[in-house]
């Protein structure tokens, strides 16, 4: 096995509750912690398992993770008498795991991986924390632009789409048409700062020297190409620390195994890219000047 | 409650183990459902563990190999397998507990796990099969049917046709799913408890068959029916558990007369 995983309790009366993952070959000198948590109401694994996927795959490139519950969910418990609203605890909670591995492991420097929902938090801390030196948002913001709806009638070109439609509404397949209404609301139902807060927002980030990571999928969300981020932010020139990628065939939770796979390859890149340039053995023993430079992984896009 | 992993060095399984409000010497194993159906149960597991725990039982939920924390990749977990790890689960939590006896709550394809850990070498006080997998094929063939409309409604049609090697978004090899479908609870050796509760929304046969296998095997087993709002049993088998009340009470309720004695 290429990792080794703990329990990690922390937060006021060790309420909170989550699962260290280290790399158990190589790890890469002062690279930036990984942070996890609940996407929605799944506890910290996530949808199909993807954080214990992601956050093995990243222990084997040599980074740290924790995959954690906040604080009322999954095998999280809330503070006694923490009448907070969800997303301030939440953002809280993010900020304890931060606190908590800099105590215990020595972390100087944090990535958050906000996935749909969580993205709130993720770019909360972000925002507001100089101890964040990356983000990643899978599934985050998405404001329709003028080319979402110059692009709105490609759809109608999409065979799923046709085969959806008639076997729905032709062959009564009601609980299906029930199914996807439900999970249009599931993805819709967010509170998105606007988008001149957001374009402010990434502004202060990569002034700061944060690197983002953004991916963006297709389906029945309100993404439709690839540059829709920066037109959303009316920023077409973008930046070299945002890194964007949109994939138009997966959906919103990454149902399908290659999906996830590509995903999780995407971050693994994105990671070695801006913070894995220098690696040292897991054993505690090995002397600073065990330092070398890192061969490319295979797994990696350098 | 208290996370934990436990078992073999290079098979660690992730637990939850909740220890008893007050002296007990009763101890709970919940086994989780499949890792198609785990998301949406894990919920409704905190929270009868957490009710279970409060009424004096010692209570422990644990991941499978290959699902949640636990050690694996997620195309590794049969029936098999995941039947040793309720042995290996049982094992912790009497150490953890000292408990005298344990009872075994399973859902779905837990309880099928936990009735096949009973035939196989363990011994529970009560076995309680909460919605059991009893054949394996007509499982295997309502997952199947859930994940062509979930492939449907995601704009996957193509993978709708043919055969799956993927199920509600996980893994689902040749290896996991001959194992799955394997599954028969009404053939092969008695289990070995003092009495079986079965727990189901709607009496049908194969509940009935379960239950006069039991008998015939001299195991006192009863068939209970428990009826759920219709805005609960209108939901899919797979989201059902994390909005369910009566079967929790229904479960605390049962598991009670263990703590006397």
């Amino acid at each position: 096995m290429t990792y080794t995983e703990k329990i990690f309790s922390f937060g006021p009366s060790a309420a909170l509750q989550g699962v260290l993952v280290e790399p158990r070959g190589r790890r890469i000198e002062d690279a930036p912690a990984i942070l996890t948590w609940n996407v929605g109401l799944h506890h910290h694994i996530g949808p199909h398992r993807f954080f214990v996927t992601l956050t093995r795959s990243l222990a084997a490139l040599g980074f740290t993770s924790l995959r954690f519950d906040i604080s009322g969910l999954g095998d999280s418990e809330v503070s006694q008498g923490d009448t907070r609203p969800d997303p301030e605890r939440a953002v809280a909670d993010v900020r304890e795991a931060m606190e908590a591995l800099t105590k215990q492991r020595k972390f100087q420097t944090f990535v958050p991986i906000g996935f749909c929902s969580s993205v709130d938090a993720a770019h909360a801390v972000g925002v507001s924390d100089p101890r964040v030196v990356g983000v990643i948002h899978l599934e985050g913001y998405g404001f329709r632009t003028k080319g979402f709806y110059l692009r709105y009638p490609l759809r109608f070109l999409n065979r799923n789409r046709w085969e959806r439609l008639i076997r729905m509404r032709v062959l009564g397949d009601w609980k299906a048409a029930a199914e996807a209404s439900q999970d249009k609301e599931r993805v819709y139902v967010r509170d998105y700062p606007t988008p001149q807060r957001l374009k402010s927002d990434i502004a202060a980030l990569v002034a700061r020297g944060a690197a983002l990571l953004l991916v963006y999928v297709g389906g029945d969300t309100d993404y439709a190409y690839k540059e829709q981020f920066f037109e959303m932010i009316d920023d077409p020139a973008g930046s070299n620390r945002v890194e964007l990628d949109f994939y138009p065939d997966a959906d919103h939770t990454f149902f399908l195994e290659e999906d996830r796979r590509r995903v999780i390859q995407r971050v693994g890149s994105f990671l070695r890219k801006h913070f894995g340039t220098v690696e040292r053995k897991t054993s505690s023993a090995a002397p600073p000047s065990a330092r070398l430079h890192a061969e490319p992984s295979p797994r990696a896009e350098r | 409650m208290k996370p934990l992993f436990f078992g073999e060095a290079e098979r660690r399984l992730y637990g939850v183990y909740h220890p008893a409000a007050k002296p007990s010497r009763h101890a709970v194993l919940l086994c989780y459902p499949g890792m198609q159906e785990y998301n949406a149960a894990h919920w409704m597991f905190r929270r009868l563990a957490t009710s279970l725990s409060r009424e004096g039982h010692h209570v422990l939920r644990f991941d499978y190999f290959g699902t949640g924390d636990s050690d694996g990749d997620s195309d590794v977990t049969t029936p098999e397998s995941a039947v040793a790890d309720v042995h290996t689960a049982i094992r912790e939590l009497r150490d953890l507990s000292r408990a005298r006896e344990i009872s075994l709550v399973g859902l779905r394809f837990g309880a099928a796990c936990a009735a096949l850990a009973c035939s196989s070498g363990s011994a529970a006080r009560q076995l309680v099969l909460w919605e059991p997998v009893i054949y394996g094929h007509a499982y295997v063939r309502e997952l199947e049917a859930q994940d062509e409309r979930r492939n449907l409604v995601l704009l996957h049609a193509e993978r709708t046709r043919g055969r799956r090697n993927e199920l509600l978004g996980f893994p689902f090899n040749a290896r996991v799913r001959a194992g799955t479908e394997a599954i028969n609870l009404t053939t092969g050796s008695p289990v070995k408890a003092k009495r079986v509760v079965v727990l189901c929304s709607d009496e049908r046969n194969e509940h009935r068959a379960l239950r006069d296998w039991y008998e015939r095997s001299g195991v006192p087993t009863e068939l209970r029916a428990v009826q759920e709002p219709d805005e609960v049993a209108g939901h899919s088998m797979r989201e059902r558990p994390m909005l369910s009340n009566a079967v929790l009470l229904e479960l605390a309720a049962e598991l009670r007369g263990s703590l006397v004695g």
